[in-house]
């Protein structure tokens, strides 16, 4: 059953990629997928055993929250078949969410994929500078997996340049006239605000690439301020500055399309299903309307594909507005969060 | 108005407090006592202007329905005569000492349970202290009806009591009133409280009360069905936004936890009906989605009209999102869930009981100092009861010891 569906998720991303993937084969896929990691990972079956008995569809079962990878393994395998875990950064509880993923097959695919439908649409290799741990220096973290797996895709050269310093500067002065690929989380890109005392102005055709947000960290910058700020500091026009959506807990990503002028709206892959639901009933929101962010990505093949996150989000058409991580739970005043009492 | 004119507006308004200390000092206990409960009924009684008033103005502000704001306003205050007189002798001053009390005090409000603002605005003018109140500017209703209940039932006294709902972002404003205060009572958020402190003059007494939750417990000869509909209470009682409110129930190994958990859901379905819930806001409703995710990943979840019920064995206690989420959770006895409470530090506010408030009480660590009450009771705590381990009056009174 597994290689079936595995065969299934891969042809499925295969076609996203050409654009012959319509959403009821996604659907039907999620579908399956559904039942089967149901029936074989425990937390998840758990969550949806009374919507099952009822007969509800496994689109409408509830997703699995990202919350609960920090407490329990999500998995329908044994650990001694992980490939990896890659691991959460840490909240300010210190505890970190675990996705064990027993193959990297179907996650290169879809990042792949993903990629060259909007960071690397041209297809010629750049130079790439990543402002991110190299893999072998954290081998748990997703978003540096993926960034390697860049290097080897798109790149021509890669400069690794973490922890920031003088590298940086030295990197993209050596890219002369050859467009640059600069990626790295948001916060990284604060520091480099912190750290530079000069304007770049990279060849035409460059781009960046932001990801992720502030989470604990000391210092916050509104994203269209951070967008700005990386514009002028490296002369790229303002659209080409994209944000990349990722998770831990996901294996396809969700992008801005470089050149569009669709600044602060997702493209979601045709292979996922993104979906803004109310907190409460989880039924969809309407266009236009806050909700938070569920998605289902068939390339969680061996976890659960069915994914609610925290994020807070309205949908508009095809794409989806992030608004940001909901805070936890603060209620107003005096009362004690989630994370500071488990800080 | 400026920010300068603003300041200089607030600097005015605050002499102008402080000479109404003048009247304040003359006057007996007794009398304020009497015209604060005067104060207090009219915006308890549902017949009176401002009892109506309270009971529109409340809801919107706060986000509580109708019915759980009139159920806040009758536990709080419907015996307020008699406790504010029980308050009052208990505020006279220690023998060999005269009353020599702060010439200016500030109240910091939080907006999470409006009726919190009765006991330290209470105390403040018994202490003969008068008060500015900075209420919180998304939830300033109960503090603007005390000032305009004062101001009608006893000019005078309304005299020493001033409120304000500054703007966000205006640490100006904030510091104009820091800086004049001797006595700075904030309730809010820790990092609040951080910020405010450092900026008080360094002769400032400071009593900060910060982030907080309450727990449960459910003692193996507990009546299980009593308990669970005290406790039911508790965690619906303003929505389970208080800092006393119970996240988690402790319930002692031997008792029939599934069978306590289904009685606290079925009391829950029951409170929803009597006592419903306010509107989820969407950033809760997030938390509150990956909470019950966990709860129902590793444990029982039993998930009702605006409540939910996780029985998680014997799990750590967990902080729920607050808003009618709690957990159930086994430990072997009371020593050890005193234990496993006590790793909330500080934080822990108040701990409802069901059987031997004394088993639970004594085994907490050192440093630890709940309110531990019975269960039920949790969010109708008496205008005389201990906060943070300390005398509600703390900070307010001031002596001269005649030696």
């Amino acid at each position: 059953m597994r290689d079936t569906l595995k065969a299934r998720v891969a042809a499925a991303i295969d076609a996203g990629a050409r654009g012959e993937l319509g959403p009821d084969a996604r659907d039907a896929l999620l579908r399956d997928l559904a039942r089967w990691q149901a029936d074989g990972v425990a937390p998840y079956g758990r969550l949806v055993g009374k919507h099952d008995a009822r007969g509800v569809d496994p689109l409408d079962w509830p997703a699995l929250p990202t919350d609960v990878f920090r407490h329990v393994r999500v998995a329908r395998h044994a650990p001694s078949l992980d490939a990896c875990v890659f691991r959460t950064s840490g909240t300010t509880s210190g505890q970190r969410g675990e996705h064990p993923l027993r193959d990297l097959e179907l996650y290169d695919r879809a990042a792949e994929a993903a990629a060259r439908l909007t960071l690397f649409r041209e297809g010629a290799p750049l130079r790439l500078v990543m402002l991110a741990p190299h893999p072998d220096e954290a081998p748990d973290s997703s978003l540096s997996y993926m960034l390697g797996r860049f290097e080897a895709w798109f790149g021509t050269t890669t400069d690794w340049v973490f922890p920031l310093d003088e590298r940086l500067e030295r990197a993209l002065d050596e890219a002369g006239d050859a467009p640059v690929a600069l990626l790295g989380t948001s916060f990284a890109f604060v520091h480099a605000e912190d750290l530079l005392d000069r304007r770049f102005a990279l060849a035409p055709g460059s781009r960046v690439m932001q990801t992720g947000g502030f989470k604990g960290r000391s210092r916050e910058v509104a994203p269209d301020a951070l967008r700005r700020a990386i514009a002028e500091r490296y002369g790229v026009p303002e659209p080409s500055v994209v944000a990349e959506y990722g998770m831990t807990e996901l294996s396809s990503q969700m992008y801005e399309r470089v050149g569009a002028d669709t600044a602060g709206r997702l493209w979601v892959p045709p292979w996922v299903r993104a979906r803004v639901v109310d907190p409460e009933s989880l039924a969809d929101v309407p266009d236009g309307a806050r909700g938070i962010l569920r998605i289902d990505d068939p390339a969680n093949l061996d976890s659960v594909s069915a994914i609610q996150t925290s994020d807070l989000a309205i949908r508009h058409g095809a794409a989806i507005e992030l608004l940001g991580r909901a805070p936890g739970a603060v209620p107003r005043g005096c009362s004690l969060s989630v994370e500071e009492a488990l800080g | 108005m400026s920010l300068e004119g603003a300041a200089e507006a607030l600097r005015d308004a605050l002499d102008e407090l402080a000479r109404g200390g003048e009247a304040l000092r003359a006057r007996s206990r007794s009398s304020i006592a009497s015209s604060l409960a005067n104060a207090w009924e009219r915006i308890a009684d549902p017949e009176r202007a401002l009892g109506r008033a309270a009971r529109t103005r409340v809801p919107e502000s706060s986000g509580l329905t109708l019915p759980m704001v009139a159920w806040g306003l009758s536990t709080t205050l419907g015996d307020a005569r008699e406790a504010l007189g029980s308050l009052a002798a208990q505020m006279e001053p220690p023998l060999g000492t005269l009353e020599a009390p702060p010439r200016l005090g500030a109240l910091v409000l939080a907006g999470n349970v409006f009726t919190a603002c009765v006991q330290p605005l209470s105390i403040a003018l018994l202490a003969r202290v008068p008060v500015l109140v900075k209420a919180s500017s998304a939830d300033d209703a109960m503090p603007r009806l005390f000032e305009e209940a004062l101001e009608a039932v006893d000019p005078e006294l309304a005299g020493a009591c001033l409120v304000v709902s500054l703007p966000r972002g205006t640490p100006t404003l904030e510091d104009t009133i820091v800086h004049r205060a001797d006595v700075l009572s904030v309730y809010g958020g820790d990092e609040t409280l951080a910020s405010l402190r450092a900026r008080a003059r360094a002769s400032t007494t400071f009593v900060g009360h910060g982030h907080g939750l309450g727990l449960g417990w459910v003692s193996r000869d507990a009546d299980l069905d009593a308990a669970a509909r005290d406790l039911a209470l508790d965690v619906a009682a303003y929505d389970q936004r208080g800092c006393m409110s119970p996240h988690a129930i402790g319930v002692e190994r031997g008792a029939d936890r599934e069978r306590f958990s289904r009685a606290l859901a079925a009391s829950l379905e029951e409170l929803a009906t009597s006592l419903p819930r306010g509107a989820l806001p969407t950033d809760v409703g997030a938390a509150q989605v990956q909470w019950r995710g966990v709860a129902a990943a590793r444990g029982i979840l039993r998930e009702g009209d605006g409540w939910a019920v996780a029985d998680e064995g014997a799990q750590a206690p967990r902080v729920s999102p607050g808003w009618r989420n709690v957990m159930v959770f086994e430990a072997p006895s009371a020593a050890a869930f005193a234990e496993r409470a006590s790793a909330f530090g500080g934080h822990l506010k108040a701990i409802g009981v069901a059987g031997d408030r004394h088993a639970v009480a004594s085994a907490l660590l050192p440093g630890v100092s709940p309110r531990v009450c019975r269960a039920g009771t949790m969010q109708t705590p008496a205008l005389t009861v201990y906060a943070d381990g300390l005398p509600p009056w703390d900070g307010w009174r001031r002596f001269v010891s005649e030696e």
